[in-house]
């Protein structure tokens, strides 16, 4: 593929994926400030070999069992199109969010798809069990 | 169980390095005042120093390892498996990188620790040049991503 291609390619795969993530952080913002968990953004850079460095960002969460955080991992994962984690602190418990076929679809840390759909509902029951496992 | 431990491991291995590194320039020092300490034991200056320019190498092989008996032990035990698995530590590898989600290139820089070693084994001339820090920054990266708790 030419050059002048490709560069133009991977800046339209960058912008996609930087409208994925921030529509996805929009959205989790939105569900938490619902339920009146104070949320903020902390700003984050992520170099990847594929798409080049980017500007995106973290959400720190308190949530009423403890701190949330939501981290963009990667665009370029195999067999997904893309990985943003779910953190809880101190205890460092983790769920994977991972793009597939245009859905975005929650994984326990050791793998299991997560036998429900992303949606409010499911985040804010994630969130619980997160913070207080 | 934590996946720490294995971080912890890794680690240890690095400052083992570093302490052999520091051990082995003092004794160069000494055997230049006093060549009977390598004499004594039938060894030459030239040993030394090839003691000295393997060493770091050495010590990824021995990072690596410790790197390869976490991705068994997780394995075996995310999986609930009785026995740790005998595939190919690459096809080991690019099973975890598909499983646990592992970004292609965090599995990539893990993946060229595994040929670096690999080259320092067979004696082969390197494809790349990892120092020990870097070996264990990208191996210990790649760990990042496997589950952080299994029972």
């Amino acid at each position: 593929m030419p050059s002048n291609m490709l560069t133009a390619t991977r800046a339209m795969a960058k912008d996609h994926w930087l409208g994925l993530l921030e529509k996805l952080l929009n959205e989790i913002q939105g569900w938490t400030e619902k339920q009146h968990w104070p949320v903020i953004s902390q700003d984050k850079q992520v170099t990847e070999k594929s798409l080049g460095t980017y500007d995106t960002r973290d959400l720190v969460i308190k949530a009423p069992g403890g701190t949330l955080l939501i981290e963009p991992v990667a665009h370029d994962v195999p067999n997904s199109d893309g990985r943003v984690d779910i953190s809880s602190f101190p205890s460092m418990h983790r769920m994977l969010l991972i793009r597939n076929r245009g859905n975005w679809q929650l994984y326990t840390d050791s793998g299991v798809a997560w036998p429900k759909k992303w949606n409010r509902e499911t985040f804010i029951e994630v969130a619980k069990i997160l913070t207080t496992a | 169980m934590k996946t720490r431990i294995f971080f912890e491991r890794i680690k240890a291995v690095e400052s083992e390095q570093r302490i052999a590194a520091l051990a082995v320039g003092r004794f160069m020092e000494a055997t230049q005042h006093t060549p009977l300490l390598l004499s004594n034991h039938g060894l030459r200056d030239r040993d030394v120093r090839e003691c000295q320019r393997h060493l770091e190498g050495t010590y990824v092989i021995r990072l690596f390892a410790e790197f390869e008996i976490a991705l068994r032990f997780i394995w075996q035990h995310v999986r609930h498996s009785p026995n740790p698995p005998r595939t190919q530590i690459s096809r080991l590898m690019d099973a975890m990188v598909a499983r646990h989600h592992v970004p292609t290139d965090a599995a990539q820089a893990a993946h060229d620790v595994r040929e670096y070693r690999n080259d320092l084994v067979h004696q082969g001339p390197p494809r790349t040049l990892l120092t020990i820090a870097e070996s264990r920054s990208r191996l210990c990266n790649f760990l990042k991503f496997m589950p952080h708790y299994w029972s």
